[in-house]
């Protein structure tokens, strides 16, 4: 499992959108600056929504262009005849790939993370008083949050790329699920409410119920609020997201080894 | 668990068959009644046509594809190496990080990947290359990092699969020797060709395979003396009489004025030329090419005989 996971680890870091997204997100990082300051009296909570959404979105276009590829690549340019001719089990492959590209995130979360902390405390410094209610333990609780979150978006990918050819489908799929499990906890709070006494259609009721057990809940993760106001999540809440995290995480990963142990490469 | 020691390989009956993605799928039969073995130290070759299902064979025997039925047998602990078609490498590693990985993957440890390295790519020619990133290798290099990641780890089965396709006349002969080196290891081969010459060159047993079935198991000894002679003679009265007095089964070579005989036949017809003054202008054993039974095999099966 490790060669796999060493050599999808070089891919990753030898991958030039991946330095792409590097500079989008110390764009974005040095943006922070700027619109902080639309925002004076805020600027502690906007420069540290901002920084988190900037490692977020980083993250996500990371997934979306190295780790939709991962399986679809060795497939189309039928590289698996030269990885599974090794004795490489189909499960040590998946679990390869998975920690491969864990490896890479984490490598880029560590970085980004530090640019974000070098960002803040140099607003910190210019501004204080405005950074009274900040602290770094928050902001780092939401950093490794959004870790899991990339992660369980990642298994999500790697599930599709198990049973998908196509890298465009795969990507499609996977962002749908992503939108839909950032905001169905809107919907459905939306759906709740009673407007001007209509009923909402019985059908579209249980799809949405249904939805809420398929769909995993990403807006669970988003500990951007918490982290603006500096205060930290109480540890008997944070072990019950991490514990949902991690479970749905085994259960895409066991899924993904499943089907292809009975994929066929002609 | 096989009995023979030395049989590394064993099919029994393997068949294959692939459903067609369409709206109306239905399955196509892509390999039936496959059974064949590999006993240590042969070289197998598979030859057909386009399309015979040898690839499917090799993929099958590596596990890529799952038989529909059948039986595929290797002896226990047998390490493989195999060389895919036309194969891709990540191309963003370098030699060394193919090759390690190839080797740490097949269980070596990186102290003995270390020590076999150099000789490795020397083996296959690419020791000025040990740095190089693959996606600047040219076919042939490519080929021969691929036979180098095949063998790193000293496979006692080595499958592959068109070694020699795409290669240019030089590449070709580098990659021959590189397969003749193994045989001369005492490696076991089994590889799919659709160069004749090199199969023949290079192979103990050949498969000739047909739509999917191996119509014909040549030894190499098949190959080496047909048991018939050649015999032409002097154009003479006595001559002519005496070829049209044989029996078809003869196999007469009207236009040659000679014909084919057994070489246990040849102690009676030389006494019986000598008594009736027929005198004989050229005798030989022709040695039939790999490709004239390879047309053979594949016309007769084409046609329904066998």
């Amino acid at each position: 499992m490790w060669p796999v996971a060493a050599i999808t680890f070089l891919e990753g870091i030898r991958s030039r959108v991946l330095y792409g997204i590097f500079i989008f997100a110390c764009s974005v990082i040095l943006l922070s600056f700027v619109f902080a300051h639309f925002f004076m009296q805020d600027i502690g909570k906007v420069a540290v929504d901002f920084n988190l959404a900037a490692l977020s979105l980083a993250g996500l276009l990371m997934s979306l262009s190295i780790s939709v590829d991962l399986i679809g690549k060795d497939l189309d340019k039928k590289t698996i005849y030269f990885v599974l001719s090794k004795p490489i089990s189909r499960n040590a492959y998946i679990l390869g790939k998975y920690s491969g590209i864990l490896l890479i995130s984490l490598m880029a979360y560590l970085i980004i993370a530090l640019l974000t902390c070098f960002a803040l405390m140099l607003l910190q410094s210019f501004h204080a008083d405005y950074f009274k209610n900040f602290a770094w333990l928050p902001y780092m609780q939401a950093v490794f949050l959004d870790y899991i979150k990339i992660s369980l978006f990642n298994a999500l990918i790697l599930f599709f790329g198990s049973f998908s050819t196509s890298s465009f489908l795969n990507m499609m799929f996977s962002l749908c699920i992503y939108i839909a499990g950032q905001s169905y906890s809107d919907v459905i709070r939306f759906l709740s409410v009673q407007h001007h006494g209509e009923q909402i259609s019985p059908v579209v009721h249980y799809v949405i119920q249904t939805s809420k057990y398929i769909v995993p809940n990403f807006e669970l993760f988003d500990m951007k609020i918490l982290a603006a106001h500096g205060r930290l999540m109480a540890f008997s809440d944070l072990i019950p997201i991490m514990g949902y995290g991690f479970a749905y995480i085994a259960l895409l990963v066991g899924l993904s080894m499943i089907i292809f142990r009975k994929k066929e490469f002609l | 668990m096989m009995n023979t020691p030395e049989k590394l390989l064993q099919l029994d009956g393997l068949c294959k068959s692939i459903r067609t993605k369409t709206l109306r799928a239905k399955n196509i039969p892509v390999l039936q009644d496959i059974s064949f073995d590999v006993q240590m130290g042969d070289i197998v070759g598979i030859i057909g046509v386009n399309g015979a299902g040898k690839s499917t064979l090799l993929k099958t025997i590596m596990g890529f594809l799952a038989p529909s039925s059948g039986n595929i047998e290797l002896a226990s602990g047998v390490r493989i190496g195999y060389l895919p078609e036309n194969p891709y490498y990540y191309d963003y590693l370098t030699l060394k990080e193919l090759l390690w990985f190839a080797a740490r993957a097949s269980g070596m440890s990186s102290a003995a990947f270390q020590e076999t390295f150099p000789e490795i790519v020397r083996r296959v020619g690419l020791s000025g290359k040990k740095s190089g990133r693959l996606r600047t290798f040219s076919k042939g290099m490519t080929q021969r990092a691929g036979l180098a990641a095949a063998i790193i780890h000293n496979p006692d089965l080595v499958i592959l699969d068109e070694p020699m396709s795409g290669l240019d006349p030089i590449g070709r002969k580098l990659f021959f020797d590189l397969i003749l080196d193994l045989k001369i290891m005492g490696k076991t081969i089994l590889f799919c060709s659709h160069i004749l010459t090199d199969v023949e060159r290079l192979c103990d047993h050949v498969l000739v395979m047909h739509q999917g079935r191996i119509q014909e198991h040549i030894h190499k000894t098949d190959l080496e003396m047909t048991g018939h002679l050649q015999v032409l003679l002097e154009p003479s009265q006595q001559a002519s009489d005496w070829l049209a007095s044989l029996p078809p089964a003869m196999h007469v070579l009207p236009e040659k004025n000679g014909f084919h005989c057994l070489l246990s036949d040849l102690d009676r017809i030389l006494k019986e030329f000598t008594q009736k003054h027929i005198r004989i202008e050229s005798m030989e054993a022709p040695k039939q090419s790999l490709e004239d039974l390879f047309w053979q095999i594949t016309r007769s099966a084409e046609t329904g005989g066998v």
